[in-house]
């Protein structure tokens, strides 16, 4: 792509990904009824946007990438990569894919295996080379560039995996469990680097079970239960603490002032209680404040008061049903 | 044109590095076994009993290899999901097809090439001198062995089992080698027009690889025309060209779940 092309793409307002009502389904056998793997999905992400993609096992999350892939044919709705229907192969070109649980050619060299990518995803002979080498270098394989991919050990292949998504700086890239099989210090590496593509305006739209880095690095998510889309986060008002509450931590009342202990404990709508300090959940800022003139008036003293910050793990185990 | 050759080179390179070297090696051993055996107990021309089974041999192996290896190709993409990444890419799926098929044909190609390296230097090693006579037989052999690279690649792009796949590809193997027998019959009986016509389509459906049996002739010194070389290699051509045309349609309808 040229930077005049890729500069027409990024300055549009078309969504980098689009979802329109998308439904798929399958059956398992000609005699068993259907299976409604995704149920009328809907939804946008904007160019630079990273956008994580949730839900337990078996809720539809890889079914949904194969189909913005163009890999099962929808049942019903639309995919759109900056406009461009997913189905045409033209679309392909805008988008990097990280699959999980990566998979290469045994007996192939990592230079190999990236020449062929490199090939398929059009970039021009006379840069291939260096374009293979910068890429490797970024995701820091160079140096087993000419070792056969069964010799590799799993972090190894994930890095790989990497190499041949960003290869050819596709404009949206497509992760299905980026992190898996990484060690922390390639976990580090790989959120740096996804944090670099992103500050330079590459769309990033992540599956993942490790909710701290898709905190960490995305700017929504949605939550896939059992096929169906459960919601949308903006993931920057969760850091900014809004609706989760507020705790008040007291020293435990001594037994004379058990009429007030029992007053703090009914306005709360929480309490725990080590024997030293009570802690006092509150849904409502009214309802802490009140609490905390109650507490102060009487003389008691007061160890903390804080906003609670609602995190995605809250938000997924609530929208699991498991807490 | 140059990413069906991408993926063209890497299924020759993963299959040459993989399996076919094995396959390779067992043969000369087979070869050097059979031709002290025969060499002990033939009664007449030992060196026309080693020709034939070398060319009986060589046809065997390649044909075996690329229905077992042809066969499994897309289902071992399909299983380790490699061809997610592959069609990921913009390429189209028959881009892909067409590059395992060729992938697959140059693998087998090589292996007949090496086989019949292997059984020049060894003929020439029996009789004391350079032993060529085998060579207009390999291209016959090379042209059967597409016919059932094609084959092999349309049952996997229609069918989910390897081994079903694997299977249908070598009856249609034997039924071409066995074709002329369809005319013998309707010579033979009086049958019902429409059986008549059915099979008459399947005489013309089926594989005429009766037309690239040419090994007798070759072994007993017969000289086999150029332009039957040429008619041949046209017919081989379209005939692949045809099967790959249907195995595209079917393969770009298939889910990957």
């Amino acid at each position: 792509m040229t930077p005049a092309t890729s500069l027409a793409i990024t300055n549009t307002l078309l969504p980098a990904l689009e979802l329109e009502n998308i439904s798929y389904a399958y059956r398992t056998d000609w005699l068993r009824k259907r299976v409604l793997a995704l149920k009328d999905i809907s939804l946008s992400v904007m160019p630079g946007e990273a956008f994580g993609f949730l839900g337990h096992n078996g809720a539809g999350k890889t079914t949904a990438i194969k189909c913005i892939l163009g890999l099962t044919k929808l049942s019903a709705g639309a995919i759109r990569i900056f406009g461009k229907d997913a189905i045409d192969i033209e679309s392909r070109k805008l988008i990097g894919y990280l699959p999980e649980q990566p998979y290469f050619y045994d007996y192939l060299t990592v230079r190999e295996i990236m020449h062929l990518y490199a090939t398929l995803r059009g970039v021009p002979a006379a840069q291939r080379n260096s374009e293979i080498d910068s890429t490797l270098k970024r995701v820091a394989i160079l140096d087993r560039a000419e070792t056969r991919m069964r010799a590799l050990s799993k972090g190894l292949m994930q890095r790989v995996a990497m190499a041949q998504a960003i290869l050819g700086s596709p404009k949206v890239l497509i992760l299905d469990e980026p992190f898996s099989g990484l060690d922390p210090v390639g976990r580090k590496e790989f959120r740096d680097l996804l944090l670099e593509l992103k500050n330079a305006g590459t769309t990033l739209f992540m599956s993942s079970h490790i909710l701290g880095d898709v905190e960490f690095l995305c700017d929504r998510a949605s939550i896939m239960v059992k096929g169906e889309l459960r919601g949308v986060f903006n993931l920057r008002d969760l850091s900014r603490g809004d609706g989760a509450g507020f705790e008040l931590a007291l020293q435990s009342c001594a037994a004379t002032q058990a009429p007030l202990d029992a007053e703090l404990r009914e306005s709360a709508s929480e309490t725990s209680d080590n024997g030293h300090i009570l802690r006092l959940k509150f849904t409502t800022r009214y309802h802490a404040e009140a609490a905390l003139r109650r507490a102060m008036g009487a003389g008691l003293a007061v160890e903390s008061f804080e906003p609670l910050h609602q995190n995605l793990e809250d938000i997924f185990m609530s929208l699991l049903g498991k807490k | 044109m140059e990413k069906v050759l991408a993926i063209a080179l890497t299924t020759y390179r993963e299959s040459i590095r993989g399996k076919a070297l094995y396959s390779i090696l067992l043969f000369a051993l087979l070869m050097l076994i059979i031709a002290l055996f025969f060499g002990s107990i033939t009664i007449g021309d030992q060196v026309i009993v080693i020709k034939d089974f070398g060319l009986f041999a060589t046809s065997l192996f390649s044909v075996a290899f690329a229905v077992i290896s042809g066969t499994a190709l897309l289902s071992k993409e399909l299983a380790r999901k490699t061809i997610y990444n592959i069609l990921s890419k913009p390429v189209s799926r028959s881009a892909f097809l067409w590059g395992k098929f060729l992938g697959l044909f140059a693998t087998t190609t090589v292996m007949i090439v090496l086989m019949a390296l292997g059984l020049t230097i060894f003929l020439s090693i029996y009789q004391g001198a350079v032993d060529t006579s085998l060579f207009a037989a390999y291209p016959y052999q090379i042209l059967e062995l597409a016919i059932v690279c094609a084959t092999a690649i349309f049952f996997s792009s229609i069918l989910v089992t390897p081994s079903l796949s694997g299977m249908l590809t070598f009856a249609i193997f034997l039924a071409g080698r066995s074709v002329d027998y369809i005319l013998i019959l309707l010579a033979k009986l009086e049958l019902p027009d429409p059986v008549e016509y059915l099979l008459r389509g399947v005489y013309w459906i089926l594989p005429h690889l009766t037309r690239l049996t040419v090994s007798d002739r070759v072994v007993f010194g017969e000289a086999i025309p150029s332009s039957h070389l040429l008619w041949s290699s046209a017919y081989v051509a379209g005939y692949c060209v045809a099967l790959l045309i249907i195995s595209s349609y079917f393969f770009q309808k298939r889910e990957f779940n």
